[in-house]
């Protein structure tokens, strides 16, 4: 039965499912990891690549993570092509948005522009979804740091931490029980609800955690590994793509807390 | 799903009805750059020389005193440009990645009545408004050919032409010089001298002489064959000695190793 | 009077040894009326080159929010900054596509290139680009910069004569014309960095 249905992306089945949309979904928790962390002063993005080889030329640029505009920086889990267009969509955006008010694009309009995009095709005929998800880290003037998830279907949700990708089931619940909140030890009038306890420094580390224990493999490296930053600098927003020197930096700092995944 | 970039191909006219307005209103519409010109070409025993003088003009005042009017067109064929400045630099430009596209095309070199014709139909699809006067010349399959293309689109095909507001002064050269057959050394004598006629009799044109030699097989670009006008070493250096002019205190200056920031500052 | 009249502007750019300045004059007018005495003129577009809008003053603004544009795209898809000899093909492409509507300005570009040579060229208000080895002058002061500039001018001025000459040039091109002055700025772009200075003028 469920067959009739999974042509068509427009067409809801008997229960009341989009199958084209939720397979584009499972497409995508089978992408590399993506982890995104909220800190008090910005935002670390990590993503994992898959199936490399050493005969891949890998050096040149980075196919997970990308810059969107001068304060927003995006990582990406599903078919990169698809991608590929809605990161060049989502620039000309934000660019056309400076042009018309001579200032920075709001995250979340940004965010939110590329969601409709993503949910136009779920709903008109013949066309496939776009099979990526987005963890859009941002700043702007009246917000601060935002950290925004979004799905094929177009939805998009703000996160102080999350997930996407392959075992972000796994990932979501170390990032619950390892996130330290606000609320919990500190909170009055004058802290901000986004404001965490975290550090830059905490993030990367949670970050790094996180990452020992979703991806499959004996040993973090480089080679799988992109990381990037956005943080402010006097005032400006500015975003930071890890080297693989810089990565393996990183890595080493922080290897207390990746070692305990190698015994398991 | 509507485009989000705008087309790039074309003219916009966005501006139009503005400029149009100013200019009723009574402010006088400024002038492009022309290029006054002396722009010559004949045919000689083994192929075909193109000449040109290299002054740009904005009305009286010299825009530039050395710059090139032998636009590429392929490689068996280069073009000579008189008129408004930007329309021969970007004309011949388009021809050119064109005839390149032509050439891909068809597996074969293309023929200079190719890139006339194109060239002749582009100009008359404007009537004159893209003011290009051009003197084509390139050797084909069938032989070395000379145009002389007009602004409205007209055509020549003559052994020995000249353009340009230095014309009258070229072709008193080639009328009294040209001959038929003649050697590839005495042709460019020919073409400089003619350049160098419409260089001192002509305010529209000066500087130095552009050649171009195109035979069989080959083009020969002679950037600044001859100078006629160099200028001399100044006599006198006023170099003012640092502190001479008043500023108020510097700003900060800029790392240049920093990769580029976006600058969204109002 | 010609619109490029309309607002005022002096604007020059000189290439040195092993670096480049452009200068501009801050005034903005409406005719005769001063209007503003701290009117930018020229915009940087990257770290290491600048671009001089001479003109009508709406266009000024107008266009460098699109040059801003394409160059932060530019620099997204390519992943790299844009070199100064592209940059003033992108003007040139752009103005020339308004062949039959033009903006009234008259761009004047000046950067050091990767290899940090020096880079400095002119365009008419439809594209047509001269590229000079010396200097380029623009505005309404522009007979008077061609002038100052080719007596000025000589061939490998380091930074600081640089400076010099080409503030000496645009401060006594600009007390010959009625149109613009009130002040100027100077921006000597080297492979270290740029320096920027206000210079002080007459305000007459």
């Amino acid at each position: 039965m469920a067959r009739r249905y999974d042509s068509r992306t427009t067409i809801f089945s008997p229960e009341g499912r989009l199958y084209q949309v939720e397979y584009a979904m499972e497409a995508i928790s089978h992408a590399g990891t993506v982890i995104g962390v909220l800190s008090k002063d910005g935002i670390v993005l990590a993503a994992e690549r898959q199936a490399t080889s050493n005969l891949l030329e890998q050096s040149v640029d980075n196919e997970k993570i990308y810059e969107m505009n001068e304060n927003v920086v995006a990582g990406v889990a599903g078919h990169a092509a698809d991608a590929n267009i809605l990161i060049n969509q989502s620039r000309i955006v934000a660019q056309r948005y400076l042009l018309k008010y001579d200032s920075p694009i709001p995250v979340e309009q940004l965010v939110r522009n590329l969601c409709d995009l993503k949910q136009g095709y779920t709903q008109h005929g013949g066309l496939r979804p776009f099979g990526v998800a987005f963890l859009c880290a941002g700043w702007d003037s009246a917000l601060g740091f935002q950290l925004y998830q979004s799905d094929p279907a177009g939805n998009y949700s703000s996160w102080k931490a999350t997930c996407i990708g392959e075992n972000n089931n796994n990932a979501q619940s170390i990032l619950k029980q390892e996130y330290k909140d606000d609320d919990k030890e500190e909170s009055g009038p004058n802290v901000k609800s986004v404001g965490s306890q975290m550090t830059m420094d905490d993030a990367l580390k949670l970050t790094c955690q996180v990452l020992s224990k979703t991806i499959d493999t004996a040993k973090l490296s480089s080679e799988k590994l992109e990381f990037a930053t956005l943080t402010l600098k006097s005032g400006k927003p500015c975003i930071h793509v890890y080297t693989s020197s810089e990565i393996d930096e990183v890595l080493k700092t922080y290897e207390s807390v990746i070692k305990p995944a190698d015994n398991q | 799903m509507a485009p989000l970039t705008e087309p790039s191909a074309g003219f916009k006219f966005d501006n139009v009805k503005r400029n149009q307005l100013l200019g009723d209103k009574g402010y006088k519409l400024p002038t492009a750059t022309k290029t006054g010109t002396t722009i010559v070409g004949l045919i000689f025993k083994d192929g075909l020389i193109l000449g040109a003088d290299t002054r740009a003009t904005a009305g009286p005042i010299v825009a530039d005193k050395n710059c090139e009017k032998i636009h590429y067109l392929a490689p068996n064929m280069y073009c000579c440009g008189a008129g408004t400045a930007a329309d021969t630099e970007f004309t011949t430009n388009m021809i050119s990645s064109q005839l390149a596209l032509h050439s891909l095309n068809t597996g074969r070199e293309v023929r200079v009545v190719a890139a006339m014709t194109m060239l002749k139909q582009y100009l008359y699809k404007y009537h004159g408004h893209v003011g290009a006067a051009l003197v084509l010349g390139g050797y084909d399959v069938t032989g070395p050919h000379l145009f002389t293309i007009y602004p409205h689109g007209s055509t020549d095909k003559l052994p020995y032409v000249t353009m340009g507001s230095g014309s009258l002064a070229a072709m008193s050269v080639f009328e009294s010089r040209w001959r038929p057959g003649m050697s590839r050394e005495e042709g460019i004598e020919v073409v400089k001298d003619a350049i160098e006629a419409g260089i001192f009799n002509d305010l529209g044109s000066g500087s130095n002489v552009d050649v171009c030699v195109i035979t069989k097989g080959n083009a020969e670009y002679l950037r600044n064959y001859s100078t006629p006008n160099e200028r001399v070493q100044k006599e006198q250096s006023y170099r003012f000695t640092p502190g001479t002019t008043e500023f108020y205190a510097p700003r900060v200056a800029r790392q240049a190793q920093e990769p580029a920031e976006m600058d969204t500052s109002a | 009077m010609s619109i490029m009249q309309y607002n005022g502007s002096a604007i020059v750019a000189m290439a040195g040894k092993g670096c480049v300045a452009i200068a501009a004059d801050k005034r903005l007018g409406q005719r005769a009326l001063t209007v503003d005495t701290e009117f930018q003129k020229v915009f940087p577009i990257t770290d290491r080159t600048y671009i001089g809008l001479p003109g009508l003053a709406t266009d000024v603004k107008t266009l460098y929010d699109r040059f801003r544009m394409r160059v932060n795209l530019y620099k997204h898809n390519e992943e790299r900054t844009i070199e100064p000899k592209t940059f003033s093909h992108l003007v040139s492409h752009m103005l020339y596509e308004r062949r039959f509507g033009p903006y009234f300005v008259e761009p004047v570009v000046a950067g050091l290139d990767k290899n940090d040579e020096p880079y400095i060229c002119g365009m008419d208000l439809i594209g047509c680009i001269n590229f000079a080895k010396d200097f380029i002058v623009g505005g309404t002061a522009s007979d008077n910069l061609y002038g100052m500039c080719e007596s000025l001018w000589e061939p490998e001025l380091g930074p600081e004569d640089l400076f010099e000459t080409i503030s000496q040039a645009l401060l006594n091109a600009v007390d010959r014309d009625a149109l613009s002055g009130w002040g100027a700025v100077v921006h000597i772009i080297t492979p270290e960095g740029v320096i920027t200075r206000d210079l002080k003028g007459r305000m007459d």
